[in-house]
C-alpha cells in the first residue's frame, strides 16, 4: 500500500490518460494492487495500459472507486441509491462495465453488477429471460417444450 | 434496459467470456429462478444441470431461501396426491413439486423432516418395503438412502430426526433405535450434500 497521495496513470483503449490516487485504485482493483505491490510501477515513468477498456467506461469505474472510497463511512441507504443511479446505464453500458470490473477485479462492483443482472432475470417469464439472455434457437423440440409448458405452466 | 445485455456481446464476439460470467452470476441465484433459467434452451438445460453447478448453488443457498411444506397437492389438485406445494413464507408464492415417481400410487410415505430445501421421507412401494429418501423437490432430484435400522426389528427403531448442519455442509438422518431393554442407540446417516444434490 502506497501514501494515499501519490498518483498513478491509467491510459484507456483510446490512449486518454487518466490520472487516479493511487489508494483509491489499489483498494479496490485486485490487478492493480499486485501491480503496485510488485514494485513493477514506476511513479515517474509508468502508465498502466487497459487496452479493452475505454474511456468512458474507464471514467466510471474511476468514479465508482473514488466515491466507495471516500464515502465508505456512509449509511448504507445512501450507498446503496448512488449506486442505483450509478448502474443507470444502457445495456450496452451495463455490458462494457462488466467487462471492465472483471478485467480489473474490482469486486465490489462486480457484486453489484451481478446483483443487477440478478434481479433483471427473477420473477421474469421464459420469454423474457430468453430475450435478456439471447436465445434465439432454445433447441428444444415442440414436444419438449410442450412437455416442458405442461411441468412448468407458470414459468411462462 | 437489459434486452440486449447478451447482443452487445455477441457483436463483440465475446461470448464465451460472458458464459463463464453468467455461470458465475446463476451460482448466486435462487434456485426458482434458476429452475426457470433451465428451461429457456437445451444449452443452459445441460450448464444448469451439472452436479458442479448444483452443489455450488446448493451451498451458496442454504438458509437463504426459507420455503415451507404446506399442503400435498396445489390449490387445483388438492388431495389428489399428485404434489406437494412449496408456499414461500416471505411473499406467499406457491410452487407446485410433482410427487416422486418412486412412491408409486400403492404404498405409503411419511416425511421425516425438511431442511435447507431437502425433504427426507420414509417411503414404501409396496406396503412392506421401507426405504429412506431424501428429495430436493424444486431441483426434482431424488436420491435413496442405505437404513442402517433395515438390520434391526421394526419395532426397534423409535424415531428418525433429519438436518442440515452448515459447518459441514452435510445433511444428517438420524434414527434412534432400542437393541436391548437398557440400551438405546443414535444412529447416524450422513448424505452428503455437496455429491450434487
Amino acid at each position: 500500500m502506497g501514501s494515499p497521495l501519490k498518483k498513478i496513470m491509467l491510459c484507456s483503449s483510446e490512449k486518454e490518460i487518466f490520472s487516479v490516487e493511487e489508494q483509491v485504485m489499489v483498494q479496490h482493483s485486485v490487478i492493480i494492487n499486485n501491480m503496485i505491490e510488485d514494485g513493477s510501477y514506476n511513479y515517474e515513468e509508468s502508465k498502466i495500459p487497459l487496452d479493452c477498456v475505454d474511456s468512458k467506461t474507464l471514467k466510471k469505474v474511476i468514479d465508482y472507486c473514488t466515491y466507495h472510497t471516500h464515502h465508505h463511512n456512509d449509511n448504507q441507504e445512501d450507498l446503496e441509491a448512488w449506486d442505483a443511479q450509478f448502474l443507470n446505464v444502457d445495456s450496452n453500458g451495463l455490458y462494457d462495465l462488466l467487462m471492465a470490473a472483471n478485467y480489473l477485479e474490482i469486486r465490489n462492483l462486480l457484486d453489484l453488477i451481478y446483483r443487477t443482472i440478478k434481479n433483471m432475470i427473477k420473477g421474469k417469464k421464459i420469454d423474457e429471460i430468453r430475450r435478456i439472455l439471447n436465445i434465439k434457437d432454445h433447441g428444444f423440440t415442440p414436444e419438449e417444450e410442450e412437455q416442458n409448458r405442461k411441468e412448468y405452466p407458470h414459468f411462462y | 434496459m437489459a434486452n440486449q445485455l447478451a447482443e452487445s456481446v455477441v457483436e463483440m464476439g465475446d461470448q464465451v467470456c460472458l458464459d463463464d460470467i453468467l455461470m458465475e452470476i446463476f451460482t448466486q441465484t435462487d434456485p426458482k429462478t434458476v429452475a426457470k433459467c433451465r428451461t429457456t434452451s437445451t444449452t443452459w438445460r445441460v450448464r444448469l444441470s451439472s452436479d458442479e453447478f448444483r452443489r455450488d448453488n446448493t451451498i451458496a443457498n442454504s438458509g437463504k431461501h426459507h420455503k415451507l411444506l404446506l399442503l400435498i397437492g396445489d390449490q387445483e389438485t388438492y388431495c389428489s396426491r399428485v404434489s406437494f406445494c412449496l408456499v414461500d413464507c416471505l411473499d406467499g408464492g406457491r410452487v407446485p413439486a410433482p410427487m416422486l415417481k418412486q412412491l408409486g400410487p400403492r404404498g405409503w410415505w411419511s416425511v421425516i423432516g425438511s431442511d435447507c430445501g431437502m425433504i427426507c421421507v420414509r417411503y414404501s412401494r409396496a406396503g412392506f418395503d421401507k426405504g429412506l429418501m431424501v428429495w430436493n423437490p424444486l431441483l426434482r432430484v431424488a436420491r435413496q438412502l442405505d437404513d442402517p435400522a433395515d438390520t434391526l426389528w421394526k419395532q426397534a427403531v423409535i424415531g428418525y430426526a433429519f438436518g442440515y448442519r452448515a459447518g459441514t455442509e452435510n445433511y444428517y438422518v438420524v434414527h434412534i433405535s432400542k437393541r436391548y431393554l437398557k440400551n438405546r442407540f443414535l444412529h447416524c446417516n450422513v448424505f452428503n450434500s455437496a455429491d450434487g444434490l
